[in-house]
């Protein structure tokens, strides 16, 4: 079965052009750019997200920390995406299981998803 | 008065006039100097009392014999007031929170080392408690070949930093939306690479890889701008990892190899060592060198790199012979926007950053930056970094404004 992806970001632009590299390698997507991850997470039910760490005034370690303390969603994994890559440290603090800085390779993208399936 | 030459007896006691007579020049010539010379105390007074910068006087204890008025102005106190305790525990930041003498004070190491400090950034104290940066410069006095105290002269550049600090989160909002646009850009220009590979469309993937570099180099720029500002903000953090650094280089060499054709670049020698340091941040040092090394000699084929280490340190070097630097310019290679023309005053592209954030990274890690250059014939960049990396940290005059915030 086709695993599921959530990307999280306010640009409408990164979002749409990760979508259109994750369903070329044959996975379900889903998008938020508005910061409804939560909700989206629980209904959608994805196998990993990929969360931007700062979404127009939103915290998305806050996301982050929420997702991880409900039942519903604790165990997705989570990897965190920022601009900044000495964020990563912050990121790992507020439960991500991985970290990407942008702009990245598409492979680098590519491999991280297929390796949060195996744990 | 005696009228004779011959009368000699007379000259032995001069006449109670000629006294009164010189007596009188005495008080005049002595009344004259003592005017001059509170007409010349007075210049100086009208001078440092005028003084915009802060001016203090202190002894061999490090105690103030003499503020001028911006002084008392600038940290609430006055001279009296200062002149019972060390100045450093009254408005030296960090020994004004602690209550410490301490030998790392800044203001009386000089005195101590007997030598000069100019320009130097600190954090003093107010008499309300409102901590300030300043930038002071010390001189040691000595007397008779002892230390006899030190003139300290400081000014408040809480306006300075401040504007510093709008520019600064200006730049970093910047990199940040100038990121955005990129990342999908290069997303999208990677979906249409593997869609023309899967139909074979080899003109394509070809133009698509080369738009690939291209945005690699902007994202390249607008990494140095964001470092940039890190650096003047001290907020340039450094990891401590352990990783093999022969490992990195090979890496680091195999990557921007890909991206010249005109040159080979060659490894020497071997490091065989794990150093404890920021292994990206080292790369990035290196790959500094070596895009140099490529964009400055563009009619060369070869560029050397030499590793070598041993149990204290680690040291690689990148050389080229390409333009090489002018002798004049040699000194101010590590500094920001240096940029060198070619011979035919050509600049070549890039923000002239990369050095300099290269020179912070390596000696913030305790290590070494320095450069051999031939006019012509070429120029050797080399690094040497300790085998555990120390992180020197700066002041941030704002983390002890915090500190004090809380006391």
């Amino acid at each position: 079965m086709s695993k599921r992806i959530l990307i999280s970001d306010d640009d409408p632009a990164i979002v749409d052009s990760i979508r259109m590299l994750l369903e070329m390698e044959g996975y379900i997507v889903e998008v938020t750019v508005d910061g409804m991850t939560m909700a989206t997470a629980q209904t959608f039910k994805p196998d990993l997200i990929f969360l931007d760490i700062w979404m127009s005034g939103q915290d998305g370690r806050e996301i982050a920390r929420e997702l991880k303390s409900q039942p519903a969603t604790r165990h997705i994994p989570i990897v965190m995406v920022s601009a900044n890559r000495d964020a990563e440290a912050l990121a790992k603090k507020a439960g991500a299981d991985g970290f990407i800085a942008k702009p990245f390779e598409a492979d680098d993208l590519l491999q991280i998803a297929q390796d949060s399936f195996k744990t | 008065m005696p009228t004779s030459r011959k009368d000699l007896s007379n000259l032995k006691q001069p006449s109670v006039s000629t006294l009164q007579n010189l007596d009188a020049l005495m008080e005049e010539y002595t009344s004259k100097l003592e005017q001059r010379l509170m007409a010349q105390t007075q210049q100086l007074k009208t001078i440092t009392d005028n003084a915009a910068s802060c001016l203090f006087m202190i002894d061999a204890q490090g105690k103030a014999t003499y503020m001028n008025p911006s002084a008392e102005h600038v940290t609430g106190y006055t001279l009296d007031e200062m002149k019972s305790r060390p100045l450093s525990q009254m408005i030296h930041g960090r020994h004004a929170i602690d209550g410490s003498t301490s030998q790392v004070c800044d203001t009386i190491r000089p005195l101590e080392l007997q030598k000069k400090a100019k320009d130097q950034e600190d954090v003093f104290v107010r008499k309300n408690g409102q901590s300030f940066p300043v930038s002071f410069s010390v001189v040691p006095l000595q007397q008779e070949g002892q230390q006899s105290g030190a003139v300290l002269e400081f000014q408040d550049i809480s306006e300075r930093k401040e504007l510093e600090r709008q520019k600064d989160e200006f730049i970093g909002v910047a990199s940040h939306e100038l990121k955005t646009p990129v990342t999908s850009m290069k997303t999208y220009t990677q979906v249409l690479k593997r869609k023309f590979a899967k139909n074979g469309d080899t003109v394509a993937v070809e133009s698509l890889e080369k738009i690939d570099a291209q945005i690699n180099k902007l994202t390249n720029l607008i990494a140095d701008l964001l470092d940039v500002t890190r650096v003047q903000t001290g907020n340039l953090t450094l990891r401590q990892e352990e990783f093999d650094l022969d490992d990195l280089v090979r890496e680091v060499v195999d990557n921007i190899q890909l991206t010249t054709e005109v040159h080979q670049i060659k490894i020497d020698g071997l490091a065989h060592m794990t150093i404890y340091a920021d292994r990206d941040r080292t790369g990035q040092v290196l790959i500094n060198f070596l895009s140099n090394a490529i964009k400055y000699s563009p009619h060369s084929d070869t560029i050397l790199v030499m590793v070598s280490g041993d149990d204290q340190q680690s040291t690689v070097s990148v050389q080229d012979f390409g333009i090489g630097i002018p002798k004049d310019k040699l000194d101010q290679v590590f500094e920001r926007f240096m940029r060198v023309s070619g011979p035919k005053m050509e600049t070549f592209p890039g923000l002239g950053l990369g050095l300099y954030i290269s020179a912070q990274i390596i000696r913030r890690q305790g290590g070494q930056i320095w450069v051999e250059s031939e006019p012509d014939q070429g120029s050797t960049f080399y690094f040497s970094l300790p085998k555990q990396a120390i992180q020197s940290e700066s002041i941030n005059p704002l983390t002890i404004e915090r500190e004090v915030a809380h006391e």
